[in-house]
C-alpha cells in the first residue's frame, strides 16, 4: 500500500503526486522526468473522438422516432450536457502453442438480428470464423480482448459495439493524460481486475490445442460519450451520443401514451364482444326453466361455461387496465429503436403478454 | 516496495543525458551511449543496436523496437526423417521479437523471419539518431519460450513438428531498432516490407 501523502522526488525530495494515467511524470519543482516503477500500475488510454459531430441533428432524429411523445419536441428542456469516459479493460498479450488439428477458432462473432426490448431473444446463432492453418500447427500470435470495467451503465448491444470499436481502433488510442479532467468526467472502474484477467486467460485457453499464454498486459481504455439530460413532464430522460462513431448510442425517451390507451380500449371492447357472442351462442336455445327442470348434467355444464367466461372476461379487462396504467419509453440503441416497459406491472405472467404486444407494435432497425 | 524505489529519474547512468521514450513505454533509450534501460522489478540495461535503412528516398520517421536474442537452438526428435528434414533449415542464430503490441502479429511475424534469416545482410547505423521509437510494451521475460515458438513455426515448413522438442539458451540479449516510415501505411525500411495494423 502506498502512502500517497509521503511521495517524494528522488532528485530534489519535493512532494509529488501519485501518477494516474502514465508511468512517466514530471517533478513540479526540479522538472525531472520520473518513472513510476510499481508493478501493478495500469496504463490508461483514451479513444480518439470523431472531430465533427452534429449533435443537434442527432438529437432531433432521436426525438422524431415513431412512438416518441409528440410534445417531447416542444416541451423537453435540455438541463445538463456532460462528456463522460466509460472504462473498458483491454487485455493484450501473446499466446503460443501447437494445435492438435489444423484448425483455429479465431472469432466468435455474435450478431443481433433485431431488438425485442427487454425480451431480446432473437439473437443469431454464434458464427464461428475458422482460420485453417494449412501448413502449420504452431500458433504464435498476439491477442487483444476488451471487457467493460463497469456494469449497468448502458445496454448490452451498445457496449458490444463499443468493445468492437476499441479493438478496431487501437491505433486511435492516446494517453488519458492528454485529456483535461475538467472537460470529461472519468468513470472509475468497478469490476475487479483479477476477474478480468481470469476471464481473458480462460477465453484464450478454451480455444483448443495446447495453447499457453506467453505474455499478458492489462490496460484501461476510456470510451468517450456525451450525455444529454432533458427535463420533460415532471421527469428526466437521457440521450447518449457516441463520440467515436458520432451517432446515438443510447436513449430512453418518453413514449406517446395515446397508442396504449387506444390499445387498451380495443382489448377490453374486443373481449366484451367476443365473450358476449360466445355466451349468446351457448345459452341461445336454453331457458331458465330448462335448466331447473331436472337436467343436472346440462345445468352443471352451463354454470361452468358461465363461470370460466366471466373469469376470462375479467382477466382480459385487467390486462387492458395494466396496459393503460404501465409506463412506456422508446429505447434507442445502436441497433435501432424499440418500445420498453418501465417499472413492474405487478402480475408476472402479464409481463410476457405485454412485452409480446410491444414487440408487435413496432421495431425500427435502422434509425440512424 | 519502499517509497525511495517507487520513482526512478529518467537519466542515463553513464553520460547523464535525458533518456528518450514515450510516457507509456517501459523502456527508455540513451542514444548517446546506445543503451536502453528497461524497468521491470529491477532495472535492466541492454545494448541497443540501430539498423540502417537501405530503402532509398524514404525518410525515417520512427523505429520499431525488437528484442534481439542471440543463442543456440537444439532440436530433439526420435524420428530420423525429421532430423534429416530439419537439417535443410537454415541456422536461426538471431531472433527478433517485437517489443510492441499495436502491430498485428502476422506482420511482426513475417518481419521477424525476414530479419532473423537475413541477419548477415543488414547493417548497423553508425550515425547517432534521435528519432521517435515506438513504446516498448513487452517485458523481457519469457523471451526464450517465444523464440522457441518462432523456431517451431519455421521448422514446421520442413517437417511436422509433432513430438519435436526444442531448447534455446540466450547467449546475448540486446534491443534493436528497425527503421520505419509512414507513407501509404507503414513501411519497414530494411527490406521494404509493408506493415498494416499500426
Amino acid at each position: 500500500m502506498i502512502n500517497v501523502k509521503g511521495l517524494k522526488c528522488p532528485s530534489c525530495s519535493s512532494p509529488i503526486k501519485l501518477p494516474y494515467t502514465s508511468r512517466v511524470i514530471n517533478c513540479d519543482y526540479c522538472n525531472k522526468r520520473l518513472f513510476f516503477e510499481k508493478e501493478d500500475f495500469v496504463l490508461k488510454f483514451y479513444l480518439e473522438e470523431k472531430k465533427t459531430v452534429d449533435f443537434k441533428d442527432l438529437i432531433e432524429k432521436a426525438i422524431s422516432q415513431k412512438f416518441v411523445a409528440e410534445s417531447v419536441k416542444k416541451e423537453a428542456i435540455l438541463v445538463k450536457r456532460k462528456k463522460r469516459a466509460i472504462p473498458f479493460y483491454l487485455i493484450s498479450g501473446k499466446r503460443g502453442g501447437i494445435l492438435t488439428d489444423c484448425e483455429e477458432f479465431l472469432n466468435h462473432k455474435r450478431k443481433t438480428i433485431y431488438t425485442l426490448g427487454q425480451l431480446d431473444l432473437a439473437i443469431e446463432p454464434q458464427k464461428i470464423e475458422k482460420n485453417f492453418e494449412k501448413n502449420s500447427r504452431v500458433i504464435l500470435s498476439d491477442f487483444n480482448y476488451v471487457y467493460e470495467a463497469v456494469s449497468d451503465i448502458m445496454d448490452y448491444q451498445s457496449l458490444d459495439r463499443m468493445r468492437e470499436n476499441i479493438k478496431n481502433r487501437l491505433d486511435g488510442l492516446k494517453s488519458l493524460s492528454e485529456i483535461s479532467r475538467e472537460d470529461v468526467e472519468i468513470i472509475l472502474p468497478v469490476i475487479p481486475i483479477e476477474n478480468i484477467i481470469k476471464k481473458g486467460v480462460d477465453t484464450q485457453l478454451l480455444k483448443g490445442g495446447n495453447i499457453e499464454i506467453l505474455e499478458i498486459n492489462i490496460y484501461l481504455v476510456y470510451y468517450p460519450v456525451e450525455e444529454f439530460i432533458f427535463f420533460y413532464n415532471k421527469g428526466y430522460f437521457k440521450i447518449v451520443v457516441d463520440l467515436v462513431e458520432g451517432d446515438i448510442c443510447y436513449g430512453l425517451i418518453p413514449a406517446e401514451r395515446k397508442w396504449f390507451t387506444f390499445l387498451s380500449l380495443f382489448v377490453s371492447a374486443f373481449s366484451g364482444f367476443f365473450i358476449g357472442r360466445f355466451l349468446r351462442t351457448v345459452f341461445g336455445g336454453v331457458s331458465i326453466t330448462d335448466i331447473f327442470s331436472g337436467f343436472t348434467i346440462i345445468a352443471t355444464f352451463f354454470s361452468y361455461a358461465l363461470f370460466f367466461s366471466s373469469l376470462l372476461f375479467s382477466a382480459l379487462l385487467y390486462f387492458s387496465f395494466v396496459l393503460m396504467r404501465a409506463n412506456y419509453a422508446v429505447e434507442i440503441t445502436k441497433n435501432g429503436s424499440s418500445i420498453r416497459r418501465l417499472g413492474d406491472v405487478g402480475v408476472p405472467f402479464l409481463k410476457k403478454f405485454l412485452d409480446f404486444l410491444l414487440n408487435l407494435m413496432g421495431v425500427d432497425k435502422n434509425i440512424l | 516496495m519502499s517509497q525511495s524505489k517507487l520513482f526512478s529519474p529518467l537519466i542515463c547512468r553513464y553520460c547523464g543525458n535525458d533518456l528518450v521514450g514515450d510516457n507509456l513505454s517501459i523502456g527508455f533509450f540513451c542514444f548517446n551511449c546506445r543503451k536502453v534501460f528497461i524497468f521491470k522489478k529491477e532495472l535492466k540495461e541492454l545494448e541497443c543496436v540501430i539498423f540502417k535503412s537501405v530503402v532509398e528516398d524514404k525518410k525515417t520517421e520512427f523505429y520499431l523496437p525488437f528484442y534481439l536474442l542471440k543463442g543456440e537452438f537444439e532440436i530433439f526428435t526420435k524420428e530420423e526423417f525429421k532430423k534429416y528434414a530439419f537439417k535443410k533449415a537454415r541456422n536461426f542464430e538471431y531472433v527478433f521479437i517485437p517489443a510492441f503490441f499495436f502491430l498485428k502479429s502476422i506482420y511482426s511475424e513475417n518481419l521477424t523471419f525476414k530479419l532473423s534469416l537475413n541477419y548477415e545482410k543488414i547493417n548497423e547505423d553508425e550515425n547517432i539518431r534521435n528519432d521517435v521509437v515506438l513504446p516498448i510494451f513487452l517485458k523481457p521475460v519469457g523471451l526464450e519460450r517465444i523464440a522457441i515458438f518462432y523456431y517451431l513455426l519455421y521448422l514446421d515448413k520442413f517437417a511436422d513438428i509433432t513430438g519435436v522438442k526444442v531448447n534455446f539458451v540466450i547467449r546475448n540479449l540486446k534491443m534493436s531498432l528497425i527503421p520505419a516510415a509512414r507513407e501509404d501505411g507503414v513501411k519497414e525500411l530494411i527490406f521494404g516490407t509493408k506493415l498494416i495494423g499500426l
